[in-house]
């Protein structure tokens, strides 16, 4: 009497069978319940945060170019504005005081004929300098 | 059909729905793959709470970017390379070392029908475990996932004929592993 063992090494059949008994191993272990809801809420979780970061993309784009435009329209805005030389206060009242001694008036009087005379300008005149309504 | 083309369809169909309706799709995917991907993530980490993490990761990148699946020529193979990459990297900037043989950390299914055959599964994943890393993933792609050794050649970046050698040289340990947990049967 012998003990034999049959290995795999001896003969085909040993090998499917050792094929077999690996193959029907397979579902042995398996994968905690936990794994499929905390994979759902993670992709959920991903897409949530990949769409917040899209959004803040798009949104700094727009601010970059709001801040450019805003910038370049302010600049030329400012340049517009210079050409409107509104009558500065020290400049009306020194007008006025000028008119006031020619006219031998008030000073009061003076400044209601600066005004008379601004008012009477046209248009785009009457924001050039305080001179055209000396 | 080969059982792995065959998945392949499917997974790129499921890939597609994420394309379309984002990331809610991705049950599809994950009942399809996850048990399978889970198995081969185990036997690369050794371990039940890495190899989740592994699917986990890889699932939601898929989730993020599904294009990268649907356009790959096998999307079940671009699947399981990506799990293999992500374990591999797991396994590398893992502290601690595995060298448990035992099953005790992995959670196992206990079926009513199987109960007979429950101790040589249990055999079956002991000796698996006490394979070399290289050669248990060959093993688990060859049996598990049904693939030729070329289609295991091309996820492990290696030749056919190597793939064939570890298999060989794996089924051999496997053979005496198991032989030596089983009482001998005597022979006149």
């Amino acid at each position: 009497m012998s003990n034999t063992r049959r290995t795999f090494e001896d003969d085909d059949f040993a090998l499917s069978e050792l094929e077999r008994a690996i193959y029907a191993a397979r579902n042995y272990v398996v994968p905690s319940d936990d794994l499929r809801p905390q994979t759902l809420e993670a992709a959920r979780e991903h897409g949530r945060d990949r769409t917040r970061v899209r959004w803040s993309r798009i949104a700094a784009v727009f601010g970059l170019f709001f801040w450019c435009f805003g910038g370049m329209l302010a600049s030329s805005a400012s340049g517009i504005r210079e050409g409107f030389v509104a009558p500065f206060g020290d400049e009306v009242h020194s007008i006025a005081t000028e008119i006031s001694l020619q006219e031998n008036d008030s000073f009061e009087w003076g400044l209601v004929e600066v005004f008379s005379r601004y008012r009477s300008l046209s248009g785009m005149h009457r924001f050039t300098s305080p001179e055209n309504f000396r | 059909m080969a059982v792995s083309d065959s998945l392949s369809d499917r997974v790129r169909e499921m890939t597609n729905r994420i394309s379309e309706s984002g990331a809610p799709a991705l049950s599809g995917l994950f009942d399809l793959t996850a048990h399978r991907l889970h198995r081969y993530a185990v036997t690369i980490t050794r371990n039940q709470h890495d190899a989740e993490d592994v699917v986990q990761a890889v699932l939601v990148q898929v989730a993020g970017k599904p294009g990268l699946l649907s356009q790959a020529d096998h999307p079940w193979h671009y699947l399981l390379q990506m799990v293999r990459n992500r374990a591999i990297l797991v396994t590398r900037n893992r502290k601690r070392t595995f060298s448990v043989t035992n099953l005790y950390d992995l959670i196992t299914r206990r079926s009513v029908d199987e109960v007979d055959l429950e101790e040589t599964h249990r055999e079956v994943w002991t000796a698996l475990r006490k394979l070399p890393s290289n050669q248990r993933e060959v093993v688990v792609l060859k049996i598990w996932e049904e693939l030729t050794f070329a289609q295991i050649a091309s996820i492990l970046e290696l030749t056919p004929s190597t793939v064939a050698s570890r298999y060989r040289y794996a089924m051999t340990k496997l053979s005496r592993h198991l032989q030596a947990n089983r009482p001998e049967v005597p022979h006149e």
